[in-house]
């Protein structure tokens, strides 16, 4: 096919030269959403959302920011009138239960129970301001000092928060999973208890059924084996007595037999032997007259 | 007694229901018996049920020469009768022998039964008495547990940190109850 353009005596193109321009070899511009800066970057990085070379974000010590462990179960209540012994006072006493909860604390060192008073009169800042005041009174007038190491008290805060926030589920989460495991061994050792009871019961119950069928039928069957044997032994005698006597009858059936047979033999032979004398003996000429006689015999059937 | 016992054919007990009904432990001589009675039963059907009817008229005819011997075994034949016997007393004894036996062992088992009965009963009470596991304090699992817990107020107890198991029977204390330590022969107790 190329041959064809080869041939061609007159050549217009001599060469192909490809032009572009300058705006042409630069990269299109980025949106800023494509194209992060470092601080948009390490944004990113807290909200756990994956940058764009990343399929998932990388997994860091802060994921679990911001969750809590709750309990999936709630404990099981107990009854409102459950008494260890009856005379058990429940109005003055009442069974302490397991909280699933601790008591709410506010900043883990007032009981939000010495707080909420404070709300009728002063409003929500009251407990603050009144616990603030009282530790700065104490401060400043040295009622309670604390030793100088008291300045790093800070740090330390500030790394529990930071392990709080970043470990809390997780051990919160596993220790659960402990407090269940212990449970449901005691509950298993419960079970078990129980269940030995409840097997004790019925096969007791079975095995009593069962003597009492055993009582019911087994005299009946040793009875009735007995009888069984009582009934082949008769039967064997019967089958003796019958035996004996098919065989002194047979006995004489095969005699009566053998005797009429053998008479039978001896007559034959002798009627035979006769026979076969006088024919050898031609005695009364009887072989002229059997001829005689086949000859006739032939007339009549050829004539027929 | 009659002479004329109930003649037996067929067994009138039902296995089946009644080897649904019988636990393992009477399996094996259920199985006997009926291996007995199965045996017994194949026996006394395999074999004729009655004296056969033969016909001694027709044999006369048949051998007339014979006739005075024919004559005589007929007579024997029709005037023979098997006695069927009857079952020894003695093994009606040790039926009533077993009979004995058979109800002492259901006292026995029935004295088992409200022993077992009062034991779970109260296996049973204390467990519902019991709060919630999840809700027991210090004194509930000694209490309740006491394998696993020991209250040292009322357990003498000695340390096992191995858990050999030292604390499991009394064996030891009783072993050593009166152990006492060798006394020097020059030890005196009034200085």
């Amino acid at each position: 096919m190329l041959s064809r353009v080869a041939s061609a005596p007159k050549a217009r193109l001599v060469a192909i030269i490809p032009v572009r321009s300058a705006s042409d070899a630069a990269v299109p511009a980025l949106t800023p959403e494509e194209n992060p800066g470092i601080f948009q970057k390490i944004s990113m990085r807290f909200k756990g959302t994956p940058l764009k070379s990343e399929t998932h974000a990388p997994k860091s010590m802060f994921d679990d920011i911001g969750k809590q462990f709750v309990p999936p179960e709630p404990l099981p209540k107990v009854p409102k009138d459950y008494k260890e012994f009856p005379e058990r006072d429940l109005v003055n006493f009442p069974y302490p239960e397991r909280p699933t909860f601790e008591p709410k604390t506010r900043f883990l060192m007032i009981p939000d129970s010495w707080c909420t008073p404070f709300h009728k009169v002063t409003g929500a800042s009251g407990p603050y301001l009144f616990y603030g005041g009282l530790f700065a009174f104490m401060l400043n007038k040295e009622l309670w000092v604390y030793e100088e190491q008291g300045h790093m008290l800070c740090g330390w805060i500030l790394l529990y928060i930071i392990a709080k926030n970043a470990y809390g589920y997780r051990i919160d989460k596993s220790l659960y999973k402990g407090y269940q495991e212990r449970m449901d061994y005691f509950k298993g050792l419960i079970q078990e208890d129980l269940k030995e009871a409840t097997e004790f019961r019925k096969n007791s119950a079975a095995e009593t059924e069962a003597l009492k069928a055993v009582k019911d039928s087994f005299p009946t069957i040793f009875k009735e084996n007995m009888a069984l044997q009582l009934e082949a032994a008769y039967r064997r005698n019967i089958q003796s007595v019958s035996t004996e006597l098919k065989r002194r009858l047979d006995y004489l059936q095969e005699t009566e037999a053998t005797k009429q047979r053998f008479e039978r033999d001896l007559l034959l032979k002798l009627i035979s032997e006769g026979v076969q004398k006088s024919i050898d003996t031609n005695e009364g000429n009887i072989k002229d007259a059997y001829l005689d006689n086949c000859i006739a015999q032939l007339k009549t059937l050829s004539t027929k | 007694m009659s002479q004329a016992a109930k003649r037996v054919a067929t067994s009138s007990v039902q296995w089946q229901k009644l080897t649904e009904r019988l636990t393992a432990s009477h399996v094996a001589e259920l199985t006997r018996l009926k291996g007995q009675n199965s045996t017994f039963s194949a026996q006394v059907n395999q074999l004729p049920n009655d004296l056969p009817k033969i016909d001694f008229a027709a044999l006369k005819k048949q051998l007339p020469a014979h006739s005075a011997i024919l004559d005589s075994l007929q007579k024997q034949y029709e005037t023979l009768s098997i006695p069927y016997g009857q079952i020894p007393e003695q093994f009606n004894k040790e039926i009533e022998k077993w009979v004995e036996y058979n109800n002492a062992r259901i006292k026995l088992h029935e004295l088992k039964t409200a022993d077992g009965a009062v034991a779970a009963k109260k296996v049973e009470e204390k467990w519902a008495k019991a709060p919630p596991v999840e809700h027991f304090d210090r004194q509930h699992f000694a209490e309740y547990f006491p394998q696993i817990f020991y209250d040292l107020r009322y357990q003498k107890r000695i340390p096992d940190p191995c858990n050999v198991g030292l604390n499991d029977t009394d064996q030891l204390e009783a072993r050593f109850k009166d152990y006492k330590v060798l006394r020097r022969a020059d030890k005196v107790d009034d200085h």
